[in-house]
């Protein structure tokens, strides 16, 4: 009877489909653990991006961590700031805030993601570099070369007293039209206006 | 039997081409081929798995009853998708960030199922490997050659290289896709028709002198 029962076919069928389970489950276990890549990590990458080598930083605003202080989003109506990290020291007056910010209304809805690194001196407030992180649904994103991401390369000291904001109407002082994606630069344009807004609020320009 | 590998090779490459000649996994070549390194990436995950799976399944190919044949491929192949997806999260992010949700939808990718049930599950764990890696190879460059076309017509640039200001939004859109596909697969078949046309010609011209030369010789030996 039990001999019956272990040869039979389903016993056989369930057995190899249990042992696959277990085995590769139990493989998939192991390398999660030895390739898992943590929120430190990621951000540790996206500076190692922006300023080409490591850099130390304080953290004001991530999402991603389990501080339920600073993991909070700053939403706006056109997009939202995700992660604030102070870099270089703040007391000597000259040092950089990183902002990773989505920028809404690109096309079909979708969103834009930017890094925007910001550097504060004596002289102002000014961004220095913006690198894209992350897209969605922006098909046309080819279109946004560098001469689009090199157009946020200004002094916006007063930009948020003066009312300025970046547009793809061309008549603005920051204006950033880029023809056949006009959609996907408004969420672009979206993303670093949420920088000027957010610092314009905090009173730093 | 001595195994061909010649001709897996072929198979993989140009006669079987899985993109242009299956017309298997769609969904990728369709959505990720808007600029040509997109493709080198989407290709290197596939033929990771695909080599994978190929030689998991070849190995365990006696032990897997037939009944459940479909539910232990998948389970083999859904294993290799998540370690391609954490190897390319820890080792290339901006290919795991490009690929997206694409990366794990490659466990439905028809190809890879595909290949294990009619290859993998019938042959030894060095042709299935081999036919792994070609029919990636296939695939890999199906989607280059597309997303360097699309790149180049919809972006103006080639692997993120700027060659021109010239663009045509239509390329770098949905149906732009759907256009350079069907462009893709006819001048393909056109190809493969023409050289398979040839081959067929020349392969009768033999055939027809072999037998001209074989009468002559029995002619020749009535004479006598």
């Amino acid at each position: 009877m039990a001999n019956k029962f272990f040869s039979n076919i389903w016993f056989r069928c369930i057995s190899v489909l249990l042992v696959l389970a277990i085995v590769l489950g139990g493989t998939l276990a192991i390398l999660n653990d030895v390739l898992y890549v943590s929120p430190k990590d990621r951000t540790d990458r996206a500076i190692k991006k922006i300023y080409a080598e490591s850099k130390d930083y304080s953290i004001i605003l991530d999402v991603d961590n389990d501080d339920s202080s600073i993991n909070t989003a700053i939403e706006y109506d056109f997009g939202k700031i995700n992660k604030i990290y102070t870099v270089g020291d703040k007391n000597s007056g000259s040092y950089d805030t990183l902002f990773q910010t989505t920028g809404y209304e690109g096309y079909k809805n979708g969103t834009i993601t930017l890094w925007v690194q910001v550097t504060h001196s004596a002289d102002g407030i000014s961004i220095n570099k913006v690198v894209l992180e992350s897209y969605d649904k922006q098909t046309l994103m080819g279109k946004l070369g560098n001469d689009y991401y090199s157009v946020f390369l200004v002094d916006i000291t007063d930009a948020y007293k003066d009312g300025k904001s970046f547009t793809t109407d061309s008549g603005n002082d920051l204006s950033n039209p880029v023809s056949g994606a006009t959609y996907s630069a408004n969420a672009g344009n979206n993303a670093v206006n949420c920088v000027i807004k957010y610092l314009g609020e905090n009173n730093e320009n | 039997m001595k195994t061909n590998y010649k001709k897996i090779a072929v198979d993989g490459v140009v006669k079987n081409n899985p993109t242009l000649k299956l017309v298997l996994g769609t969904c990728p070549t369709l959505a990720l081929t808007t600029a040509a390194m997109n493709g080198i990436y989407m290709g290197i995950a596939v033929t990771f798995v695909l080599i994978c799976s190929n030689v998991l399944i070849s190995l365990l190919r006696k032990i897997i009853p037939n009944q459940v044949r479909i539910p232990a491929f998948v389970l083999i192949i859904a294993t290799f998708v998540t370690i391609v997806r954490l190897l390319l999260d820890k080792l290339l992010p901006d290919a795991y960030a490009v690929l997206g949700l694409y990366l794990p939808l490659i466990v439905v990718n028809c190809i890879i199922l595909a290949r294990a049930e009619s290859f993998a599950s019938k042959n030894g764990i060095l042709p299935s490997a081999a036919d792994g890696l070609f029919m990636g190879v296939g695939f890999t460059l199906a989607l280059t050659l597309m997303g360097a076309v699309r790149e180049i017509l919809g972006s103006g640039a080639v692997f993120g290289i700027k060659l021109w200001s010239f663009q045509v939004g239509f390329f770098a859109s949905s149906a732009g896709a759907f256009f350079t596909y069907a462009v893709f697969i006819a001048v393909f078949s056109l190809v493969s028709g023409v050289l398979s046309d040839r081959k067929k010609k020349r392969a009768f011209a033999e055939k027809s002198a072999i037998g001209i030369t074989c009468q002559v010789e029995q002619q020749s030996t009535e004479v006598e």
